[in-house]
């Protein structure tokens, strides 16, 4: 009792106050603006919250990742235009609504939806992170190890049309994490003599350049757009009570966002299509889907809300990152020395029922702050591109040269924004890259570490945990060769 | 990988060639587009490099406008807005964050009194 008040006391302490307000109204007008999106939001600010305390700092990378998503249903369902791609599903059923002048009742759906998602997920993530700490001392190194394959074989299969691409990503992103001293015997891995390549590759400048950098350079490659906003009154409550008839739907999409943001490499996306697909199967109105239905939009915007918290379960329990926003606050725990995993239940439990206290905190003041000032955060979606571009450009120089005042990191991070806006402009998803990074380096250590213990290949699952996670490996791989092959035979043929 | 990337790059870069070949037009344009951020980046290590010489604000306030005059835009309001932005920028991350942007190399012409001060804040 006396450790739930003091973890409570911690979040009434003003700079805690502070994040908490600055994260979940910075985070819906981030999200709000359309081509910015929490991860150039997070990827700037990161450097910067180093210097603060690690609940503040996650405090407010929490409140900007999990807000964004709120924000960023604003103009999916105004304009057609998702302000984050993870609201690209809100659009189908949003805009619709909007053209029958409901506009007011479908962003009162998407609050109301995406409110219950987070609630959900942090719920979640206070039941399953303790119990998921308890099964964590069985996993050694080589279930680890498998683990995280799993995660990176997930990220390249689940990105259909686009594996081999999606690959080469993966697989680069684990090269440039070698680059540099190796960490054990500090031998020199493809540095070509060059100084500046002994430490390597940094993750953050890399994570400035192929999400901020590059978004800056799309965005002044743009031409500005003149948007027209509808009219927006009345009260958004409505909502809430609609959503209490659509409880199957909303329960169902919440828990698919929360599996998809446990999964390592899933993700957002993958949530908000599988649970919309879902949704429509079951409905007793599935042609409505795409014209304005509303459980289309519950399912969409409850799934996508429901992943930020879930994603933090396989952070802290095992030191896993479930996906690439994650993977950034990862870095945060290890500049104050705080190492996720089982321990960090042991050591820290304050800090983390303080954690859990804010997340519940950043929905509450999200959908306050929503419902009470959506009609001026409209304003923000009719910003120009170019001059938002030139605005990311500028903040970015803060994030790459506060790690250290190095003229090299920002000609790196300018050469990875070149690199991300080249896979951009090719429609090839960025993330797999940073994922590659993050996972690579834990599965180098791991398997380092296991190397004392084999003798033979066999020897890694030759342990439950891991022979269960290979067995699910190779059947992720059969699954997804066995799809390949039917779709092609069942394509029709070009003089059908 | 380096299979990988081979295999899943060539389609657009055959669509690439297929679409610049014939047409001048297009092809300014697939040049514009591609190489345009490289000028971009130039701007940006541009930045970097003013920054400690003449300081972050001061550097901030000449490259902001700078760049929204590059981008096409004329009307005073954003030049404006930029100055603003920057100087938000600037108190936001150095002043209250104090983010580790070291002073500019100009600020030892300032007077003894509030040179610690601009080397701290600004």
């Amino acid at each position: 009792m006396e450790l739930l008040l003091e973890s409570m006391l911690a979040i009434l302490r003003i700079d805690v106050l502070l994040a908490l307000l600055v994260g979940s109204i910075g985070g819906v007008i981030i999200g709000a603006i359309p081509g910015v999106g929490p991860a150039v939001a997070i990827a700037v600010i990161l450097p910067a919250t180093f210097s603060l305390e690690p609940l503040v700092g996650l405090t407010l990378l929490l409140g900007i990742y999990g807000a964004a998503m709120y924000g960023g249903a604003i103009p999916a369902i105004l304009i057609n235009t998702p302000g984050t791609p993870v609201n690209a599903l809100t659009t189908c059923d949003g805009y619709p609504l909007t053209q029958q002048n409901q506009s007011r009742r479908a962003l009162s759906l998407a609050y109301s939806a995406s409110f219950i998602g987070g609630i959900f997920s942090v719920i979640c993530l206070v039941l399953l992170s303790p119990v998921i700490a308890k099964i964590a001392p069985l996993f050694g190194s080589r279930d680890i190890f498998m683990a995280v394959l799993l995660g990176m074989v997930l990220v390249i299969i689940t990105h259909r049309g686009q594996t081999l691409a999606v690959g080469a990503l993966v697989c680069f992103g684990v090269f440039l994490n070698t680059v540099g001293l190796e960490s054990i015997y500090y031998s020199k891995r493809y540095v070509f003599a060059q100084g500046w390549l002994f430490s390597g590759f940094n993750l953050i400048v890399v994570l400035l350049g192929v999400f901020a950098l590059s978004q800056a350079f799309l965005l002044l490659n743009q031409r500005d757009e003149r948007k027209q906003l509808p009219e927006v009154s009345g009260s958004l409550l409505s909502g809430l009570k609609e959503i209490a008839q659509h409880k199957r739907v909303v329960g169902v999409s919440s828990s698919c966002g929360v599996i998809m943001g446990i999964i390592p490499g899933v993700g957002e996306f993958l949530a908000q299509f599988f649970s919309y697909t879902l949704a429509q199967k079951f409905s007793a109105t599935p042609e409505l889907f795409g014209k304005g239905a509303a459980e289309g939009l519950i399912a969409s915007e409850s799934a996508n809300n429901a992943v930020p918290a879930a994603a933090m379960i396989p952070l802290l329990a095992l030191g896993i990152p479930g996906e690439a926003l994650t993977a950034m606050m990862l870095s945060v725990f290890y500049v104050h020395n705080i190492i996720p995993g089982p321990a960090l239940f042991q050591t820290r439990p304050g800090f983390l029922i303080s954690l859990y206290a804010a997340l519940f905190l950043v929905n509450v003041l999200i959908l306050l702050f929503l419902l009470t000032t959506t009609k001026t955060i409209l304003n923000v979606v009719r910003v120009p591109s170019r001059f938002l571009g030139v605005c990311i450009l500028m903040l970015s120089f803060v994030g790459v040269y506060s790690l250290r005042n190095s003229l090299i990191d920002c000609a790196v991070c300018a050469l990875f924004g070149l690199v991300g806006y080249g896979l951009k402009r090719l429609q090839v998803p960025i993330v797999p890259l940073i994922l590659g990074m993050v996972l690579g380096e834990i599965m180098e250590q791991k398997f380092r570490s296991s190397l004392a213990r084999i003798e033979t290949p066999l020897d890694f699952i030759n342990r439950p945990i891991s022979a269960i996670l290979f067995a699910i490996i190779v059947f992720a791989l059969l699954a997804h060769f066995g799809e390949m092959i039917y779709r092609k035979k069942n394509r029709p043929s070009p003089h059908e | 990988m380096a299979l990988f990337s081979l295999l899943g790059l060539m389609p657009p870069w055959q669509r690439a060639a297929a679409i610049v070949q014939n047409d001048s037009a297009a092809r300014r344009e697939w040049v514009y587009h591609w190489l345009g951020p490289v000028e971009y980046a130039l701007y940006f290590l541009f930045y970097v490099y003013l920054v400690p010489r003449l300081g972050y604000l001061p550097s901030t306030l000449l490259v902001f406008p700078l760049l929204v005059f590059r981008a096409g835009y004329r009307e005073r309001k954003y030049f404006a807005l930029s100055w603003v932005v920057g100087v938000v920028i600037v108190v936001l991350f150095k002043s209250l964050l104090q983010v580790k942007i070291p002073g500019g190399e100009i600020y030892s012409l300032l007077p003894d009194g509030i040179r610690n001060f601009w080397i701290q804040r600004f």
